[in-house]
C-alpha cells in the first residue's frame, strides 16, 4: 500500500484528536481566566498560588500529567476512562499556558488606556469589558491559535494511555503490516493537514481584526 | 506511608532520571548543530536552500514529536536503518529540537549588529571566519536564554521515550508503580522530579534573559 | 466654602452637580493644600498648595521632573497624594495621608474633573464618535441616542464632525487630541485638566488644539494646563505657576511670571525656553 491509501484509515482518528484538543482547549480557556486574574491580583498569596500553578504546568511533561490522572487516581479507586483523563490533563496544562497568554494580552494594553478610562469615570468592569478586553484580543488571538495547534500535536501523547486518536490508529496499523515508515509518515501528514487550515484561519482572523481597527500604534 | 519507603522508591527512580538527562544531552548534541544549520539555511541568499530548509523545519515542527519518534524507531528499519530505542529517541527529539530552536538561533544571528560583518569584511576575514569567529559567538550569547528554555522543554519531552520502552524516568516510575500498586504516589514523585529540575532551570533562564535585556550602562 | 478648619471631619459624599454648579463665577472651585507625593521614598511634591476660582485658566510651567504633571494628576486623584488636602467645590475629597473617598464618589469626582493627556490615550478600537459616546453611556447613564447627539455636537465644536466614523489611527495627532477634548467634555465637567496636550504634536498640529482650548477658555471653562507653550500661557492664562523640584517657585499674572520673573530659577528656565 502506498502513503495516500493510509490516509482515509488514519482519518478515522481525526474526530477523536480534534475532540480531545477542542475540549481541553475550551476547558483550559475558561479556567485560565481566574488563573490570569489571580496572577495579577493585588494579593501576594494569590499571585504566588497562580504563579506556582503555571510553573508546575510548565515544569511537568504532559505525559506525566496523563499518567498521574489515568493510572495514579486508581490508587484511590477513581477510574477515569482514557479520553476523560486526557481531556482533564490537557485542560490543566492549557489553563496554565492560556493564563500566561491572557496576561500578555492585558499587559500589552498601554497604561494610558487605563488612565484615560479612570479619568472618564468608567467603572472597573466597564474599563475591562469596553476598553481592555477588546484591545487585549489582538495580542491574545494569534498566540492562542498557535497554542491550539501546539496542543493538537501534544494530544498525540494521549495515545500512550489508549485514546483512539490518529497516533493510536497508526500504531495499530503498523503492528499489522510491515509498512511502518509509510504509515507513520502518513500519520504525520494528517497532523500537518489539520494544522494548516487552522493556521490559515488564525492569520486571516488576526488580519481582519487588525484591519478593522487600523494600525495598532494609535493611542 | 513511611518516609524510608519513599526514599527507597526515590533511589529506584534515580537511574531513570540519569538516563533522561543522558538522553537530553545526546539530543542536544544532535539538535544544536542541526538548529544552527537550519538557522543559516533560513537566512541563506540561495533561494533553493531557503525553501528546502523552511520545508524541512516546518514538517519537523508540524508532526508531533511522538510520531517522529515512531517514524525513526519503527519506520527506519524498513529502509534497513535500525537504531536502538535510546538512539532513536535522541535522533527524533534532536531533529525536533533543531527545527524548533532554529528560529531562535536565526533571530540571534540577525541581532548581531551588521557593523560586525562589515568590520570583518573590511579586515579581510574569510566568509567562514566571519561567521564562526565573529557572528556566531555573539549570537550564541543572545540565544542562550531561549535555547535553555528549549532544552528544558526537551528534557521533559524525553518522557515520550516511554512509548518505545527506553527505561527513562517515567518508564522507571511506571514499572515501579505496577510492582507496588502505589500508582499515584510514585508517578507523582516522578512528576515532582521533572518539576524540581525544570522550574529552577527555567527561573535561571528568565534571570539570564532579564540580565541581557537590561541596558549596559 | 471650605473655610472651616476641621480637617478631621469625614467628608460628605460628593454630590457634584448641585454642589459645584451652585458656585458662582469667581468663587473658589478647587483647593489643594500642602500636597505631598513621594514615589518609594523620593519626594516628588514637597507640600504644594493651589486655589483655583471658577472660570480661571491656570498654566503650570516648569522644567521636566519639576512635579508639575504629578501635581495636575492629583486633582482628579489619578495620582493619590501621600499627604495633603484636596477640596473640589465644597467637598473635601482627599484629606490626610490616605484617600478617604469611596470608589463611588471617586467616579463622581472624575465626572466633574475632565482630563486630556499628552499621548491622547484615545481608545484605538473605537471610532472618534464611539470614543466620545462610551463614557456618556457607561458613566452618566445617558441613552445611546442622546449620547450620540451630544457626541456629534462636541465633534462639530472641535471641527471634526466629518471624522466621526474614523478610527484614531486614521486621524492626525492634532485631530486625535481634539477628539480627546470632546471625549472629556462629553461628561460636562466643571474643571478641565490638560497634561502637556501639545507636547506630542508637530507645531502646526498643536495650533489647532490650542485654538480649541482658547475657545474653551473664552467660554468660561475652568482650566488647569501643564504646558511648554509660553505664548499660549501668556495669552490665555489668568495665572501662571512656575514649578521646580517639587515646589511652586513663583506664581502670578503671565505678565509678571513670564515677562518679569522675580526668581533666578524662573529666569533661567524661561531664558532656556524662550530665548533659544
Amino acid at each position: 500500500m502506498n502513503f495516500l491509501e493510509y490516509i482515509p484509515t488514519l482519518a478515522s482518528g481525526i474526530a477523536t484528536t480534534l475532540a480531545l484538543t477542542a475540549l481541553s482547549f475550551a476547558f483550559g480557556a475558561v479556567f485560565a481566566l481566574p488563573v490570569a486574574m489571580a496572577r495579577s491580583s493585588r494579593f501576594r498569596s494569590l499571585r504566588l498560588l497562580a504563579g506556582g500553578y503555571i510553573e508546575l504546568v510548565r515544569g511537568i511533561p504532559p505525559i506525566a500529567w496523563l499518567f498521574v490522572l489515568f493510572f495514579g487516581l486508581n490508587q484511590f479507586g477513581i477510574r477515569l476512562n482514557s479520553f476523560t483523563a486526557a481531556v482533564i490533563g490537557l485542560a490543566i496544562i492549557s489553563a496554565g499556558y492560556l493564563a500566561e497568554i491572557y496576561r500578555a494580552g492585558f499587559n500589552a494594553v498601554p497604561a494610558g488606556q487605563h488612565e484615560a478610562a479612570s479619568a472618564l469615570s468608567l467603572s472597573s468592569r466597564t474599563t475591562f469589558s469596553s476598553v481592555v478586553a477588546p484591545q487585549a484580543i489582538i495580542t491574545v488571538l494569534p498566540l492562542a491559535i498557535a497554542f491550539f495547534i501546539g496542543l493538537l500535536k501534544d494530544s498525540a501523547v494521549a495515545s500512550v494511555i489508549g485514546v483512539q486518536d490518529i497516533t493510536t490508529i497508526a500504531v495499530s496499523l503498523s503492528k499489522r503490516s510491515l509498512d511502518s515508515l509509510t504509515i507513520f509518515l502518513a500519520a504525520g501528514a494528517v497532523y500537518l493537514l489539520i494544522s494548516i487550515p487552522i493556521a490559515i484561519f488564525g492569520s486571516w482572523l488576526g488580519n481582519r481584526i487588525a484591519q478593522k481597527w487600523g494600525a495598532r500604534h494609535a493611542r | 506511608m513511611p518516609a524510608d519507603t519513599w526514599l527507597i522508591w526515590f533511589a529506584d527512580l534515580m537511574p531513570g532520571l540519569l538516563l533522561s538527562l543522558q538522553l537530553t544531552a545526546v539530543l542536544l548534541v544532535i539538535g544544536l548543530p542541526l538548529g544552527t544549520v537550519f538557522a543559516t539555511g533560513l537566512g541563506s541568499r540561495n533561494r533553493a536552500i531557503r525553501y528546502v530548509t523552511v520545508t524541512v523545519v516546518e514538517i519537523s515542527r508540524g508532526i508531533p514529536a511522538l510520531v517522529l519518534l515512531y517514524i525513526v524507531y519503527f519506520g527506519l528499519p524498513q529502509v534497513s536503518l535500525s537504531l536502538d530505542a535510546f538512539f532513536s529517541a535522541s535522533v527524533a527529539l534532536g531533529l525536533s529540537f533543531g527545527a524548533y530552536s532554529s528560529a531562535a538561533i536565526r533571530s540571534g544571528i540577525d541581532a548581531v549588529h551588521p557593523g560586525q560583518r562589515e568590520a570583518s569584511r573590511a579586515l579581510g576575514l574569510r566568509h567562514g571566519d566571519e561567521f564562526f569567529r565573529v557572528v556566531l559567538p555573539q549570537a550564541m550569547k543572545i540565544v542562550t536564554p531561549p535555547l535553555l528554555g528549549w532544552a528544558i522543554i526537551y528534557f521533559q519531552a524525553t518522557s515520550l521515550a516511554f512509548a518505545i520502552a527506553v527505561p527513562e524516568l517515567l518508564s522507571r516510575a511506571y514499572t515501579l508503580a505496577t510492582q507496588n500498586f502505589q500508582y499515584f504516589t510514585i508517578l507523582s514523585m516522578a512528576a515532582v522530579i521533572y518539576a524540581a529540575i525544570s522550574i529552577p532551570a527555567s527561573l535561571f533562564a528568565d534571570y539570564l534573559a532579564n540580565r541581557r535585556s537590561r541596558p549596559a550602562t | 466654602m471650605a473655610t472651616d478648619d476641621d480637617r478631621s471631619a469625614v467628608p460628605d459624599p460628593l454630590t457634584p452637580t448641585a454642589a459645584i454648579r451652585s458656585i458662582p463665577e469667581g468663587a473658589q472651585i478647587l483647593e489643594a493644600r500642602d500636597i505631598k507625593v513621594d514615589f518609594s521614598g523620593h519626594q516628588v511634591l514637597n507640600g504644594v498648595s493651589l486655589a483655583v476660582n471658577r472660570g480661571e485658566v491656570i498654566a503650570i510651567i516648569g522644567p521636566s521632573g519639576s512635579g508639575k504633571s504629578t501635581f495636575l494628576r492629583c486633582f482628579n486623584l489619578l495620582q493619590s497624594p501621600s499627604a495633603g488636602h484636596l477640596t473640589i467645590g465644597d467637598t473635601e475629597v482627599f484629606s490626610g495621608s490616605s484617600s478617604n473617598i469611596r470608589s463611588r464618589d471617586l467616579l463622581l469626582l472624575r465626572r466633574k474633573v475632565g482630563m486630556c493627556f499628552q499621548s491622547f490615550n484615545l481608545f484605538p478600537h473605537l471610532t472618534a464618535l464611539e470614543n466620545v459616546v462610551l463614557a456618556q453611556v457607561r458613566a452618566l447613564g445617558r441613552s445611546k441616542r442622546d449620547a450620540r447627539t451630544r457626541g456629534m455636537q462636541l465633534l462639530d465644536r472641535v471641527g471634526l464632525s466629518d471624522r466621526a466614523d474614523m478610527k484614531p489611527s486614521q486621524l492626525s495627532g492634532g485631530q486625535q487630541q481634539r477628539v480627546a477634548i470632546a471625549r472629556a467634555l462629553a461628561l460636562d465637567p466643571e474643571i478641565m485638566l490638560f497634561d502637556e496636550p501639545t507636547s506630542a504634536l508637530d507645531p502646526e498640529l498643536g495650533v489647532e488644539v490650542l485654538a480649541v482650548m482658547r475657545e474653551l477658555a473664552d467660554e468660561g471653562m475652568t482650566m488647569i494646563i501643564v504646558t511648554h507653550e509660553m505664548h499660549f500661557a501668556e495669552d490665555v492664562a489668568d495665572r501662571v505657576i512656575f514649578m521646580a523640584d517639587g515646589n511652586i517657585v513663583e506664581e502670578g499674572t503671565p505678565k509678571k511670571v513670564i515677562r518679569n520673573p522675580e526668581h533666578a530659577r524662573t529666569r533661567k528656565f524661561l531664558s532656556a525656553v524662550i530665548d533659544r
